[in-house]
């Protein structure tokens, strides 16, 4: 429980290198939630406590913020999170099959879970890269996919 | 001296030229010497009243010409509360089928970080910001290392050239989602609220209750253009009502996707075979959509007779929105296109206002079912709806 409550001190420096090159910390507050998220995947009470403690700033204000935040979430759902764009581009580009893949290879649930917890699969309505369509958000890195072979091998990595 | 090509581009003069993203690179093909030359030399008074007289339109999806914003800006700045000003550089490219500022940002930081100082001093701002899209994590990466080579070669920061001029630029990212891109709803991210839109005029109420202005960045780089070859250089380019050019993203049933600049102007025949290589689908394109999901359809019928330009489009009815160009073959049913596309509208919605988080989505299940007078009103009543111009968009897109 401890451990869960801290972070990294490789985290903590890569917070310590954001608030320093920005001149107020409210505009930092969207990367040191990202780099918190990619430590942690999910947020809870606690930790986002523990960041008030860290950043100096009122847990309820934090709270707000997150609360808008994309790709935020409470749940300690999987491992790793993949995002299938779905914008037109991707969709002419063969979306749906990778989806579709993605559903029948990991046997997803209603949510888009799979049952080892490994990933949950979800969609976004676009990933800026419509020229490298169809692509996929592997965690926090966009990846332009050709197959699903490529498809297959990039979740390979992500255990 | 100069190797890049500043007679056939505004926003891309450096595409010819390798790995401009390295600051040494940069400034062997002439990089920074606008800036160096305004700082030096120029009123910066007359170098405004350049680009006012030059005829440019902002390049966002609402473009307007851009004494529309500046006037706003300039009055407001005059109060003495208000005198201190910010500048946002909005790379958040949040609309659906746009990457134009990825593509910059990921090939020329610098000129980015250039176009930055240019308006930054234009305006005498000292406090810049320039917020990225999340998922744009490799321009994010390039644009941080050209912000250090620019530091430790003196462009930014303190005292830039013994000129007295000092700009503090910070690089942020911002919240992924349509309606995250907008420009209150990007000032709200800066300041440690939600990144929503809201009803605030940032003229008057910006950043940190400064003053406020936001430019896309490729409006920046088109002001830095017009700061080195004048209005009237300006004004070769493109037509007499629409002078310039445009970046274009373009994607979907076409040979090669990617970023383009093109003079406004130019015949959508053009582009589609001279810089998209023609349309993937056997049996050709069967209507563009110059905005993307964002605008209406341009018919085949109509893709002969129509240019590039903002003029020719809304003779039509049709918005070019930020030059998201989608291209639909034949083999595709446009009907299904659309019903996705209004889909997307309805899913992407931020959800802070009522009428666009519940009315999007019934109307994009239902809206086969209206009548056309029910349809017509129904999207006007969308349209008034909201703190930002998000749920004007089904309007456009079916444009009853």
């Amino acid at each position: 429980m401890e451990q869960e409550l801290s972070l990294s001190s490789s985290s903590l420096l890569k917070i310590q290198n954001t608030i320093e090159h920005h001149q107020f910390i409210e505009s930092a507050l969207t990367e040191i939630f990202f780099i918190a998220r990619e430590e942690w995947k999910y947020f809870t009470i606690p930790k986002i406590e523990y960041l008030s403690n860290l950043l100096k700033l009122p847990s309820d204000e934090l709270m707000v913020f997150l609360s808008g935040l994309s790709n935020s979430t409470f749940k300690n759902s999987a491992r790793n999170e993949i995002y299938v764009c779905k914008n037109l581009a991707c969709l002419f580009k063969g979306a749906e099959q990778i989806l579709d893949f993605l559903n029948t290879e990991f046997n997803l649930n209603e949510e888009g879970s799979s049952p080892d917890n490994r990933f949950k699969v979800q969609v976004k309505y676009c990933l800026g890269q419509c020229d490298k369509a169809p692509c996929i958000q592997v965690n926090n890195k966009v990846e332009h996919v050709t197959d699903l072979r490529e498809v297959a091998f990039l979740l390979e990595e992500n255990p | 001296m100069s190797n890049a090509n500043f007679n056939d581009y505004v926003c891309l003069p450096y595409l010819n030229i390798e790995n401009t993203f390295l600051i040494s690179n940069y400034k062997n093909a002439g990089g920074y010497s606008i800036f160096e030359e305004l700082l030096k030399d120029k009123n910066v008074v007359d170098v405004r009243e350049e680009i006012l007289s030059s005829g440019l339109y902002t390049k966002g999806p609402f473009s307007k010409p851009i004494s529309e914003k500046w006037d706003k800006f300039e009055r407001k700045g005059e109060q003495e509360h208000l005198q201190k000003k910010v500048l946002i550089a909005n790379g958040q490219e949040s609309l659906s089928g746009s990457f134009k500022d990825r593509y910059l940002m990921e090939n020329f930081p610098h000129q980015v970080i250039e176009s930055i100082l240019i308006t930054s001093f234009l305006w005498g701002i000292d406090m810049a910001f320039l917020v990225i899209r999340p998922e744009y994590s490799f321009a994010h990466e390039r644009m941080m290392k050209a912000y250090d080579e620019a530091m430790k070669n003196g462009y930014l920061g303190e005292n830039i050239f013994d000129s007295g001029y000092y700009l503090n630029l910070t690089i942020s990212l911002g919240n992924s989602g349509v309606s995250s891109g907008e420009e209150t709803a990007i000032v709200n991210g800066l300041e440690g609220k939600r990144s929503f839109p809201s009803v605030r005029d940032l003229s008057l109420n910006g950043y940190l209750n400064r003053t406020t202005l936001v430019h896309n960045i490729e409006t920046l780089l088109n002001i830095s253009w017009i700061s080195k070859m004048g209005a009237a250089a300006f004004r070769k380019l493109g037509t007499i009502n629409n002078p310039g050019t445009k970046l274009i993203s373009v994607s979907g049933d076409i040979n090669y996707p990617g970023v383009f600049e093109v003079p406004l102007g130019t015949t959508f025949v053009d582009i589609l075979e001279d810089f998209c290589g023609g349309s993937s689908d056997p049996e050709g394109v069967q209507a563009i959509f110059p905005a993307g999901v964002y605008g209406h359809e341009l018919s085949e019928l109509d893709i002969p007779l129509t240019r590039l330009s903002y003029e020719s489009l809304s003779e039509k009815g049709i918005e070019l929105g930020s030059g998201n160009l989608l291209f639909v073959g034949k083999g595709r049913d446009l009907e299904k296109v659309k019903e996705i596309s209004l889909k997307i509208l309805a899913e992407s919605s931020c959800g802070y206002c009522t009428v666009c988080r519940d009315g999007l989505p019934r109307f994009a299940v239902n809206y086969k079912s209206l009548s056309e007078i029910e349809l017509s009103n129904t999207l006007e009543g969308l349209a008034l709806s909201g703190a930002c111009s998000y749920s004007q968009y089904p309007k456009r897109l079916l444009k009853v």
